[in-house]
């Protein structure tokens, strides 16, 4: 049996993950070469191969989910669409045959950032928060943020900005949420009740720690986080029903602010050498042999 | 007197930063394009960004709600 992972060829997070669990657990289809592929799918199996291996339907025991379309395109024409959505017909097959693990990509849609602000209001402290349309904002200067966290035009994107409202065009949606100084960046990766917490001092970007990330190298650091912070960490993704998340925070003054969940959010660059047990624990569930709650 | 321009989300867009992993091939026999035993690019892949993607890809965190 294989784990069936559907990504991309540059994810170098597939590449640890697969030198960890071993290749020979693994079936890895890449999006971006997906010509190099053959695939046969009818209405009672299917079957994929690589110039190096074939695997059929019934020989995949999970499949996860990474990041097969976060490679650049230039052009979105019709043939890339339907090569996307033979991808995601794969993975509904085997979703429904309750195969799939960590990761359902349907859910970053379905629940999206404001009911999940919603929804951690009745966990967490959580910064006051708005979206207008043709409306004027409540806030005189706060912080802006995507929804979609879409690339703008071909590499362009909105961080989260500090902004002035009434210089906002507000035929535009705007998400904005009131803007509070933090001491520390906090991210916990949850994987099936499992908790990893990692901070991040002093970022040159009080707002958006992403915007520094490149000039000013920090590594984040193991956090010890609070038994009630991970218990309501625990019940609000038991809420969600997720199994895996990224969740980030705020840390000022010893309290705590949500900001947002990652449904998918990257992980590996947290623990890249396997010093804190992150890796081991993201491997252990996508090998093709361990007993993993699968995702409903 | 000029009116004011109100500001849009692309007058607020920056542009992302690339990530410059090395060039490598593909291996179909191990499945990886990248030796994560060799440090350098684990360094980059890993305290460089925090997004663990490629030189194809934006340098920021990856954690789009576009995943489909």
């Amino acid at each position: 049996m294989k784990t069936l992972i559907i990504t991309n060829s540059y994810d170098v997070t597939s590449d640890l993950i697969i030198s960890h669990v071993g290749h020979e657990n693994i079936f890895r289809l890449n999006f971006d070469l997906l010509s190099d592929y053959s695939i046969y799918i009818n209405s009672e199996t299917f079957s994929i191969s690589s110039p190096q291996k074939k695997i059929y339907e019934n020989e995949i025991s999970k499949v996860y989910w990474r990041k097969p379309f976060n490679t650049k395109n230039n052009t979105e024409d019709y043939e890339l669409v339907e090569r996307k959505q033979m991808l995601k017909q794969i993975f509904n097959i085997l979703f429904d045959k309750g195969k799939a693990i960590l990761v359902n990509p349907h859910k970053e849609s379905s629940i999206g950032k404001l009911l999940q602000l919603r929804t951690a209001s009745n966990f967490f402290k959580v910064p006051e928060w708005e979206m207008i349309f043709n409306q004027k904002s409540k806030f005189t200067e706060c912080i802006t943020k995507s929804l979609s966290s879409s690339i703008i035009g071909i590499d362009k994107i909105l961080y989260s900005t500090k902004v002035i409202t009434n210089e906002l065009d507000t035929s535009e949606c705007w998400h904005l949420q009131k803007y509070i100084k933090k001491e520390k960046d906090l991210t916990v990766v949850y994987i099936y009740g499992e908790i990893y917490a990692f901070e991040l001092e002093g970022t040159l970007n009080q707002i958006d720690w992403r915007k520094d990330q490149i000039t000013n190298t920090k590594k984040w650091e193991l956090h010890k986080i609070n038994p009630d912070l991970s218990n309501l960490i625990d019940n609000y993704m038991k809420k969600l029903n997720l199994d895996y998340g990224r969740l980030d925070f705020i840390i000022t003054k010893d309290e705590y602010f949500f900001l947002e969940v990652n449904i998918n959010g990257q992980w590996a660059f947290l623990d890249t050498h396997n010093e804190y047990g992150l890796l081991s624990a993201m491997s252990k569930y996508i090998h093709p042999l361990t007993v993993t709650k699968f995702l409903k | 007197m000029e009116s004011q321009k109100f500001k849009k989300h692309t007058d607020l867009a920056v542009k992302a930063d690339f990530i410059e992993l090395p060039e490598s091939n593909y291996d179909y026999n191990k499945d990886i394009r990248f030796d994560v035993y060799n440090s350098e690019v684990m360094t980059m892949a890993g305290t460089r960004t925090n997004t663990i993607m490629s030189q194809k890809t934006p340098g920021y965190d990856g954690d789009s709600d576009n995943d489909l």
